[in-house]
């Protein structure tokens, strides 16, 4: 499903070069649930922004389904993300002037699959998320635990094969954490191949597979 | 797939308009004021030409109007040089001339019962209805008689009819300038608009011997002589110049002490007022929409800047560069557009002042309409295309930190 292969990626500040990921080999198949581990700066997030093709590496190579997308340009990059893969950030990302179902609806603005009855297919997403009867509420109005099932379900809308998440438990408390992290695993049971990332053990523990990552280099 | 699509972004275009809708009213009112005062000269130029048109129509092709006083003179300063003997001989002696239309006039004020009005009041003859092609709504106009006997009729104009006889029929009253007791014997026509600042309806008509000798004091000099002529109107000019440089005994090196105007020179005149009015609302108009476009540009950027997070959460789920650009494109270019709706709806208001205080009547046509909302487009494209192509252009990584 995902392959990296010696994926390097150097950021300039200023003068320097400093080198985020220094060699990375990585193999995901379909159908795994991943926590990739790590404190900041140890290069996790850029590492999980290379796999969502939100960034480009500077130097190895990345196949995706068999395919090599590492140095694609950006509208096809911007498919592939649209057609593969659903994001949730730590922040939820929630756009404020739209409503639940609407944030939901957001990423059928840009596929070209043919979803049909997208409305009640959002409908029924945001109800498995236990958002029913909250369709119509703006961000401002939900809960963060809330506010972050909408995101889940923004995620679902366009049949992703993949689910990366940033620190998707960051922001809210350990009960909710919980019932955000039970969402995931339930979405694996069901075939879901899930990226997450985070430095918090307890949520680490209930992926399938750990990956730490240390100083650019993945260490166990 | 499209359809649903475009509805889709369209919905969402609409919800972040009315989110952000305190920036939305600043950048409609602005884009308004530029593309109003643009509309107004649209349409204030269309009535102008219209108006000066009417006024040719009026004055005649074929007419010429002499005034006393020459170049040297302005026009409140003019002397009286111009006799009854004049008057007869570009009658009787210039070829081509079929129609002289004395006139004199001041201003006083009019009274009947406890009312007053001061009003413009004309002495003339029975050949100036005829001339103007203007004749009462109701009533007669006075005759060749009535000049020559001196009598005290009249006939209203239909603002002074308005003013001093609401809703009474006037005919057969008898109103009051200064001590003369003066008949009422006919209502003009409301003619509408003016000529400069007189209101054209805002005057009484009557014998010109009656207001020469019975309500001023002057039995010999005129203060306007209207003439046509079959002839060439330049020779007939011409010839008229001699006859009363002849008659007022002029020297060859001593200046005309009159002036003619043709239809042509009173365009020239009309023209060159609503001109300068043209030049300073169009001044004002373009600066006001340049100003609003670096508004609307400037809250555009600070709407991105605001909006990073969104653009990288569309990025992210797909969103290529020109969907981006497409987006704030779209957002622009809806908002420019309500300012040129809005900016005929103000021109509509102005119209009403620039009708009431300037004189000149606004017309609405579908091309000023056409023009406002292309303005108001050009103003979305060139000051919205700079930044929605920088909101495109945001990496998504930086979007989303």
């Amino acid at each position: 499903m995902i392959r990296l292969k010696g994926i390097k990626k150097a950021f300039s500040i200023g003068e320097r070069d400093i080198e985020v990921l220094k060699g990375i080999d990585l193999h995901i198949e379909k159908g795994e649930f991943v926590a990739i581990m790590g404190v900041s700066g140890s290069g996790k997030s850029t590492l999980l922004n290379i796999i969502g093709l939100m960034d480009r590496p500077t130097s190895g190579e990345y196949w995706l389904r068999g395919d090599r997308v590492a140095h694609l340009d950006d509208d096809r990059l911007s498919q592939l993300r649209n057609a593969y893969i659903g994001f949730v950030f730590q922040q939820f990302y929630l756009i404020e002037y739209l409503n639940a179902l609407e944030n939901v609806l957001l990423p059928l603005l840009y596929t070209s699959k043919n979803i049909p009855n997208p409305q009640r297919k959002a409908l029924a997403l945001l109800e498995k998320m236990g958002l029913k009867g909250r369709s119509k509420s703006r961000p401002s109005q939900l809960s963060g635990g809330e506010q972050q099932r909408v995101a889940i379900a923004r995620a679902l809308i366009n049949d992703p094969e993949v689910i990366l998440a940033d620190e998707p438990t960051g922001q809210l408390d350990s009960k909710t954490a919980s019932e955000i992290m039970s969402i995931f695993a339930q979405l694996n049971k069901e075939g879901k191949t899930i990226i997450m990332v985070t430095h918090d053990p307890d949520m680490a523990a209930k992926a399938k597979r750990i990956i730490k990552i240390k100083d650019g280099l993945i260490v166990g | 797939m499209l359809v649903r699509r475009s509805f889709l972004m369209f919905k969402e275009v609409f919800a972040a308009l009315s989110f952000y809708r305190l920036r939305l009213i600043f950048s409609v009112l602005s884009i308004a004021l530029g593309v109003g005062a643009i509309a107004l000269i649209i349409g204030g130029i269309d009535g102008a030409t219209r108006r000066v048109n009417e006024i040719f129509e009026m004055f005649g092709p074929d007419a010429l109007l002499i005034v006393p006083g020459g170049e040297k003179f302005s026009i409140r300063m003019r002397t009286n040089t111009l006799t009854w003997k004049d008057v007869r001989d570009i009658r009787d002696h210039v070829p081509g001339v079929y129609e002289t239309v004395p006139m004199h006039f001041t201003r006083d004020i009019v009274r009947y019962k406890s009312k007053k009005w001061q009003t413009f009041i004309v002495g003339t003859t029975p050949q100036y209805f005829f001339s103007w092609k203007w004749y009462p709504a109701s009533g007669i106009i006075f005759s060749h008689k009535d000049v020559i006997q001196r009598r005290a009729v009249c006939l209203l104009g239909a603002k002074v009819k308005e003013e001093l006889f609401p809703d009474e029929n006037p005919i057969g009253k008898t109103v009051l300038v200064g001590r003369l007791p003066l008949k009422v014997i006919g209502v003009m026509s409301a003619r509408g608009g003016a000529i400069g600042r007189k209101h054209i309806d805002d005057r009484i008509i009557l014998p010109i011997t009656t207001l020469m000798t019975r309500i001023l004091n002057e039995d010999r000099y005129v203060a306007a002589l209207r003439v046509r002529t079959h002839a060439d109107l330049g020779q007939t000019k011409e010839d008229i110049r001699l006859l009363l440089r002849h008659n007022h005994k002029l020297g060859p090196l001593a200046k005309d002490d009159f002036d003619m105007f043709t239809s042509s020179e009173v365009r020239k005149i009309l023209q060159v007022i609503s001109s300068s009015l043209i030049l300073f609302l169009g001044t004002a108009g373009l600066i006001a929409l340049v100003v609003g476009g670096f508004i609307l540009a400037n809250l555009t950027y600070l709407s991105i800047k605001q909006r990073k997070r969104e653009i990288g959460v569309r990025r992210a789920y797909g969103a290529r560069q020109r969907e981006i650009a497409l987006l704030f494109l779209s957002e622009i270019i809806l908002t420019t557009v309500l300012g040129g709706i809005g900016g005929i709806g103000l021109a509509l208001i102005g119209g009403i002042f620039l009708d009431k205080f300037g004189q000149i009547p606004m017309i609405f046509s579908a091309k000023m309409c056409f023009l406002a909302l292309f303005l108001s487009l050009s103003v979305g494209v060139v000051f919205g295309l700079r930044p929605a192509l920088n909101a495109a252009r945001i990496h998504p990584i930086e979007a989303i930190k």
